[in-house]
Order: C-alpha cells, then sequence, then structure tokens
C-alpha cells in the first residue's frame, strides 16, 4: 500500500511546480477521511458541508455520544414553560440521509499519530466497544464543560449546580422549580466571566424568568449576580429592559464573583457567596468585600472551558480553550496540524454562539477541502452573528455584526474584527427596540437556523 | 487603516486566483455567511430565496441597505459589515446558482 502522506507530498509539490490538472487528483486512490467529534452546531455543520462542498468525495465520520442534539438557543423560553422542551431536539437522521454521513455513537478517548494508516488515528470507545478510525483531518466540536464551584462549608468538595447552560435534563429541572418556586421566592441566577458561550444569553434568561414571574408570581424576586463590570451584549436593551419592564421585580448586579455555592442536590434552594469586585484606576481587579444571597431557586452559571477532549489532547491554553488558525480553525499548537478545533471550544474573537459556530465550522470545512488539493485557507474570511433574544414572552431584539479576519496594525495579530465598513464604527449593532414583530422573525430565525444544520 | 484594508482586499484577490483556478469559489464561503437565514445555497429559508437572483438587483438591494440606519433592520448592518468587494462575491455567486 502506498504511504498515503508521501503521496500527498508529492502531489503537493506536482501541484505547485506544474498546476497539476484536476485528474489526476482525481486519481488518489483513496478518499479523503475526515473524522468530527462532536455533533453540536459546530460538528453537524462542519459534517454537512465537507460532504456537500466536496460533491460527496471526501469521506466524513461524525462521532457523537448523544442520540439527538438539544439546541441551547430558545431553551430560555422552555425554563419559563412558554415552548415545550420538544422543540430543542434535533436528530441526526437527515444529515446521515440527505449527506451520507457515517455517524458513530461514541466517546472519543484519544487522537493519536496514525502512522502509514493515515495522518491520524482516533479511539471512540462505544460502552464495551473500542474502535479506531484513521483519517487524514480531524474537527473537533465538544463544546464547553463548567468548572466546578466550591461548597461553602467545605471548599474541597464540588457543591451541585443546576446551569441549565447545556439544555437537556436541566433545562426542564429549572423550569420545574420555578413553576414551583413560592409567590414570594427569590430567583437568584450569576453570570460568569466572559467568554462565556452566548454572550447575551444571561441577561435573555434574566429577562424572560422575570417576565414569567411579573405574570404568575407578582410578589418573586429575579436577582442576576454578574461577575463582570457591565452588561456583555445589547446592554442599551437589556438595560433598558431591567429598569423599566422589570423595575419593581429584577435587580442586577455587577462585579459580583461566585466564590461558593451552599445547596443540596436536587433541592432548589441554595445560597451564594460572592467577592464585590472593582476595576481600580489601572483597571485591576479591587475586591471589596463579599456577600451571601439567599435563593428559593439558585441557577449558578459557573465559568467554562473548552469540552474534555480539547484539554486532553493539550490543545487547550491557560485560558481553557483552543488557540487555532482563524483561516481554516485548525490548531495552533506545535504538533497538532490538521486538528481543528470549532464552535465554543475555539479561542478566536468571535462570540460563542450557535449561529456563529455554523459559520466558523463553514470556513473550517472550506480551508480543509482547499487543503485536500494543496491549496491555502481563504485568507480573509468573514463570520457573522444574527441573533434574536427574547425579552419577554412576546418581545424580542436582535443582535448583528459581520466579523472579517483582519491584521490589526498595531499588533500585527490576524483576528475576526467586527466593523461597520461605511461609518466605520466598530463593533456588533443592536436593535433599535424590542419588538412583537421581532419575536416573530425570532421563531422564523430559529428554525432555518436548525434546517440549515441539521438537514 | 485604508491602506491596511486595501492590502488585505488584495491579499484575498491574490489568493483567489489559484482556488478559482481549482474550482473553489471565494464568494461560495462569503455567500455561506447568508445560509443560516436564506437556507443552505440560498434555498428553503425563512427569510426569502437568494439562489437564482439577478446580481444587479440584489447589489441594488444590498446598497440601499448600507445608505439606511444600521439599528432599524437586521438586514442594514449585515449589507454595511462587508465591504462592496465582499458583497460584489456574494451577489456574483448568488446569481449563479438555479432559480429554485
Amino acid at each position: 500500500m502506498m504511504n498515503r502522506r508521501n503521496f500527498l507530498d508529492t502531489l503537493a509539490v506536482g501541484s505547485l511546480t506544474a498546476l497539476a490538472p484536476l485528474a489526476v487528483r482525481a486519481a488518489t486512490p483513496t478518499p479523503k477521511r475526515v473524522v468530527v467529534v462532536g455533533g453540536g452546531m459546530a460538528g453537524a455543520t462542519v459534517a454537512k458541508y465537507l460532504r456537500l462542498w466536496s460533491g460527496k468525495t471526501v469521506n466524513v465520520t461524525l462521532v457523537e455520544s448523544a442520540s439527538q442534539y438539544t439546541s441551547n438557543i430558545m431553551s430560555n423560553l422552555v425554563v419559563t414553560g412558554q415552548y415545550s422542551p420538544t422543540i430543542l431536539n434535533y436528530g441526526y437522521t437527515n444529515l446521515v440521509k440527505n449527506y451520507s454521513i457515517s455517524r458513530l455513537t461514541g466517546t472519543v478517548t484519544a487522537v493519536e499519530p496514525g502512522g502509514a494508516l493515515g495522518a491520524w488515528k482516533v479511539t471512540v470507545v462505544s460502552g464495551s466497544t473500542t474502535s479506531v478510525l484513521y483519517c487524514e483531518r480531524v474537527v473537533l466540536a465538544p463544546g464547553v464543560q463548567f468548572d466546578a464551584v466550591p461548597s461553602t462549608a467545605d471548599s474541597t468538595i464540588a457543591a451541585p449546580i443546576l446551569h441549565a447552560w447545556h439544555a437537556g435534563p436541566q433545562t426542564t429541572k429549572l423550569r420545574d422549580q420555578l413553576a414551583a418556586m413560592p409567590p414570594t421566592g427569590t430567583f437568584v441566577m450569576t453570570i460568569p466571566k466572559a467568554p462565556y458561550r452566548c454572550p447575551p444569553g444571561p441577561y435573555e434568561r434574566a429577562c424572560v424568568v422575570a417576565d414569567y414571574l411579573k405574570r404568575n408570581k407578582s410578589g418573586a424576586q429575579v436577582v442576576v449576580l454578574d461577575a463582570n463590570q457591565d452588561i456583555m451584549a445589547e446592554k442599551e436593551s437589556f438595560s433598558h429592559a431591567f429598569t423599566t419592564l422589570y423595575g419593581s421585580n429584577l435587580t442586577y448586579l455587577t462585579g459580583r464573583v461566585v466564590k461558593s455555592v451552599e445547596a443540596i442536590a436536587g433541592h432548589p434552594e441554595g445560597s451564594v457567596l460572592v467577592d464585590v469586585v472593582v476595576k481600580d484606576a489601572g483597571g485591576n481587579d479591587v475586591v471589596m468585600g463579599s456577600e451571601t444571597y439567599d435563593a428559593q431557586v439558585l441557577n449558578v452559571i459557573p465559568p467554562h472551558r473548552a469540552g474534555a477532549i480539547v484539554q486532553t489532547l493539550g490543545l487547550a491554553d491557560a485560558t481553557g480553550f483552543a488557540p487555532v488558525d482563524g483561516r481554516s480553525f485548525e490548531s495552533t499548537v506545535a504538533g497538532k496540524a490538521g486538528i481543528h478545533v470549532i464552535g465554543d471550544a475555539s479561542k478566536t474573537t468571535l462570540p460563542k454562539a450557535g449561529h456563529v459556530a455554523n459559520q466558523g465550522a463553514k470556513i473550517c470545512a472550506d480551508a480543509i477541502l482547499r487543503a485536500f488539493v494543496a491549496q491555502p485557507p481563504y485568507a480573509t474570511p468573514t463570520a457573522n452573528s444574527a441573533c434574536f433574544s427574547p425579552v419577554s414572552n412576546t418581545l424580542a431584539s436582535w443582535l448583528t455584526a459581520v466579523y472579517q479576519y483582519q491584521q490589526d496594525p498595531v499588533t500585527g495579530a490576524w483576528k475576526y474584527v467586527a466593523m461597520d465598513q461605511v461609518s466605520g464604527a466598530a463593533g456588533a449593532t443592536e436593535a433599535k427596540a424590542p419588538s412583537t414583530e421581532q419575536f416573530s422573525k425570532m421563531n422564523t430565525w430559529y428554525k432555518t437556523l436548525m434546517t440549515e444544520t441539521y438537514s | 487603516m485604508k491602506a491596511l484594508m486595501g492590502w488585505v482586499m488584495l491579499a484575498g484577490a491574490l489568493w483567489a486566483q489559484p482556488a478559482a483556478a481549482q474550482g473553489v469559489d471565494d464568494g461560495r464561503l462569503l455567500a455561506s455567511g447568508c445560509f443560516q437565514c436564506h437556507g443552505t445555497s440560498g434555498l428553503k429559508g425563512g427569510f426569502g430565496t437568494l439562489a437564482g437572483v439577478e446580481k444587479l438587483d440584489m447589489m441594488n438591494k444590498l446598497n440601499d441597505m448600507r445608505t439606511k440606519t444600521a439599528r432599524s433592520n437586521i438586514m442594514n448592518p449585515h449589507a454595511r459589515g462587508y465591504t462592496t468587494y465582499q458583497l460584489s462575491l456574494i451577489a456574483d455567486y448568488f446569481s449563479k446558482l438555479p432559480k429554485p
């Protein structure tokens, strides 16, 4: 059997010197193989587009331990009981059928050099069965995992946390706790320091929970403890909602960093101990003291980091996320060429969110397909964020930005930058005001985005 | 900054040459950012089909959006977020797809 890597090297040299015609490349003895790890928004999209854009010539295996995806997008409206949890469920049947993607149920435990059989060898464990896949490229889309929060009584023990920040059983559990909360109870939620998944998401949750309580338990209160010094997304919409729509039943506090939690597993109530942190003139954190908040329903969203496989393979840096080349999402860690990290697990200047993860996956798929014909990735890709957020059961806002991959004129670093090309204004744009029309468009956006990703 | 943007665009154009020779369309990757709301390959999206739309029609619409206040409609900041060169690549890509 011909050594695949040697063959590729020969091919690359040939292409550079003589621009070998397509027919020569078509004579490659075996199809190129990609293993995609994780079937969330990013993983599903990259698997689909590697097949669609290669005319089904690249073999793609999608490895995921769950039988279906549960969407984080829209899950806040499941927490309030407005929507059924079934609207969050997307299976893999359509992807498998429409694009002939190989689907493997299991968990990836190792990715090692594959020797003569392929660039990478991927080990997948499913129950008592272990299988091995060889491939030219690996795409990791494991999403995030949550840091443990110490128990107040004993900091060596992790406190039981209900974050509901990874949709699934925790989403309906929080819904049930909220529904059962005493009419004069307090719902306390905490927001971790950025970067976290879905920048507007926690503020959206605060709003729709406050709206639910206003309509169902008029004596109840919402307390939002934000580790950040300000609202991280859609500042105008959310601060307006906090002070007007929910001025009577929501308290929003910045610079509250969770230290520990006292709670009993399965019980909704608990208390959270926070440091009160302000910034000094030099921009450094200064702890002013600590506070304890008691809750009848406690919803702690802990800080997160890239999923386990990214940590296991040494692909994350000190931030907990994986540094990548923004043109391809290929890992920039030495010795890991050919391993790509997409979605919330990657470290870029793009927001961690489903709509953006879908686009990052397409950038990755395009770069891999170019690499398979010995071409560099597209030098200046773009990504966009278009995200609707409910602020009540009838009103929604939106946040959007187009990100250009460009070189910082001062530091020389390449990164995704959001800018209005007409006015030169930097950053994302938010809707003028929440509206019912936008709430209706939000439902259309969700269905279209999920169809584009899962079928 | 202007000079840098020029460079970035030039770099994009230079990469486009060999890629186009291989049948990889730079417009496709740019246009794929529209698929989340307008459907895969501009088909069956909840916000309107883009496949097969005449290039001039699309450019006129996008240029019109660029003149409008960003916050009044979600499409305005999208049109304003790309360079006109990028918008022309996007419009060109969709115009060449068959109409449904």
